[in-house]
């Protein structure tokens, strides 16, 4: 039977209830809603994330340089390829901090902490803070006294519901380097993309390590971290002791 | 009036529900930022995220047990600095990451906040959620295990579970200790007053409170990078036979 269109209360309880349920964001949504000039919220990324199975997944082979190359395969001193035998270096053995991107992709997770203009990015194990200002900064002018830092320093900026985070200025301290054994150069950038899948349940991130002098072109691998629920899981906090005679002995 | 051709208003309400529930199935309820932790309640206490700088600690002492006061007075004691384990660049804890380690930065997030000194690497995890792990599986450590929770205009943490080491003012920190910590802040969110409740039965006679401050650095500061190489303190370790100091380094 056809009537006059006029919406009920139950019609318009339901509609009402189902744009409270979506929330904001949602694309379903985006023609139906109101016009308010509401900001867009963007995704929260923190938590505690472990990575998954097959987690990395590289782009390719890197490009090296003649460059990178060489430094690659440096001359070690005697003391040092005794050392390198055992599977001793200087940072193990001296408890010196691990940095990015090498602690964002190992096998133990990370934690992230967002709060909007700030995200800290904290490896379980023996590593510094990454500091990543969401505030609308950018890098230090190449004129500033900036000092050259561990994880170098980041800023970050939305594109959609992806964080994209650029580190400069790198400090060349002992251990892993950007990629293998490679130095940290003044003329490195890491860029690192961050989105949320499958309901925010996954962390993704595209990682791009981009050095003139060591790569021919920018090498770029994808990572991938599973969400640890939060009323269960914890980080451990490791310590390191230099002094422990047990650290130089394999 | 127009009378327009339309369904009945009951098939347009079962066909706006179905579509609105298969949209929902497909993209999930609301956007990411909804999918993230669904924590409840929310124990963030807003304005505390932010950069902090102690300027004062008060003028409270500790009733130390005879026990304790023996301890403190054994040669080898400096003060609340392990000032051989801070030349080796070892971690000191609790309470020296909220003292002289800072400024400190405190972030917050649903599940969780973060407290970094700036002259440290080890952060304070200060759980909102978390079920506290029991201490037969949990590795006691110099920051111990935090939980919080926002108990009317402030945050209490509790915080237990630490490694032997230094507490407050080089007072013996045990695996006995405890610590309650109120945060409140003050000044409408110019300054944090953070007030420290110690009890140790082996330590204090009775429970040593006091209240230290700290006024808000503002939002544009630049984290400064804490990198300790004891190496470059006199100490360290190097490759056989190449320690500039002349020691023999152990070897396998």
């Amino acid at each position: 039977m056809f009537r006059p269109l006029s919406l009920s209360c139950k019609l318009r309880t339901v509609i009402a209830a189902v744009f409270l349920v979506s929330g904001c964001g949602n694309v379903a949504f985006a023609a139906a809603r109101p016009s308010a000039p509401a900001a867009k919220a963007h995704p929260d990324l923190s938590g505690i994330w472990e990575p998954t199975s097959g987690s990395m997944k590289p782009h390719g082979h890197p490009a090296f340089t003649p460059k990178a190359t060489a430094a690659m395969s440096p001359t070690l001193t005697p003391g040092e390829a005794v050392w390198g035998q055992n599977g001793i270096d200087a940072s193990d053995a001296n408890c010196l901090p691990r940095r990015q991107p090498w602690m964002l992709v190992q096998s133990a997770p990370i934690t992230i902490v967002h709060d909007g203009n700030k995200m800290i990015l904290l490896y379980e194990k023996r590593s510094a803070p990454m500091h990543v200002y969401i505030d609308g900064r950018d890098h230090p002018d190449e004129n500033a006294a900036a000092k050259p830092t561990l994880n170098g320093h980041a800023v970050g900026h939305w594109e959609g519901d992806e964080l994209v985070v650029e580190s400069v200025g790198f400090a060349d301290h002992p251990g892993h380097g950007p990629l293998n054994s490679l130095p940290y150069l003044p003329t490195l950038k890491i860029t690192e993309r961050f989105r949320l899948e499958k309901n925010g349940q996954e962390l993704h991130a595209q990682f791009t390590i981009g050095d003139p002098q060591l790569f021919e072109t920018p090498y770029i691998y994808d990572f991938t971290w599973h969400r640890l629920p939060y009323r269960t899981n914890y980080a451990l906090v490791e310590l390191c002791d230099a002094r422990d005679p047990a650290r130089l002995k394999y | 009036m127009i009378n327009v051709w339309v369904p009945t208003q009951r098939k347009l309400l079962a066909a706006f529900t179905s579509f609105m529930t298969a949209t929902l199935l497909v993209t999930g309820p609301g956007s990411t930022s909804m999918a993230a932790v669904q924590a409840s309640p929310d124990n963030r206490l807003p304005g505390l995220s932010g950069y902090w700088r102690l300027t004062d600690k008060g003028t409270a002492q500790p009733v130390l047990t005879a026990q304790a006061k023996a301890e403190m007075g054994k040669p080898d004691r400096k003060g609340d600095i392990d000032v051989e384990g801070a030349r080796w660049c070892v971690f000191q804890g609790m309470p020296y990451v909220m003292d002289n380690a800072g400024p400190i930065e405190i972030r917050q997030s649903p599940a969780e906040a973060i407290i970094i000194a700036e002259h440290l690497a080890v952060p304070r995890h200060i759980y909102f959620h978390l079920k506290r792990p029991t201490a037969d599986i949990f590795d006691f450590t110099p920051v111990g295990m935090s939980t919080g929770k926002r108990v009317g205009n402030g945050l209490t943490v509790n915080t237990d579970m630490f490694a032997n080491g230094l507490g407050p003012n080089g007072i013996p920190r045990t695996e006995k200790s405890k610590l309650v910590e109120r945060f409140q802040l003050l000044q409408g969110g110019r300054k944090l007053a953070v007030t420290a409740t110690w009890t140790d039965p082996g330590v204090f006679v009775k429970p040593y409170v006091y209240t230290w401050t700290y006024e808000r650095i503002p939002e544009n500061y630049t984290v400064q990078e804490y990198y300790c190489d004891p190496r470059a303190n006199g100490v360290g370790n190097y490759p056989p036979g190449e320690d500039p100091r002349g020691n023999a380094t152990p070897q396998k």
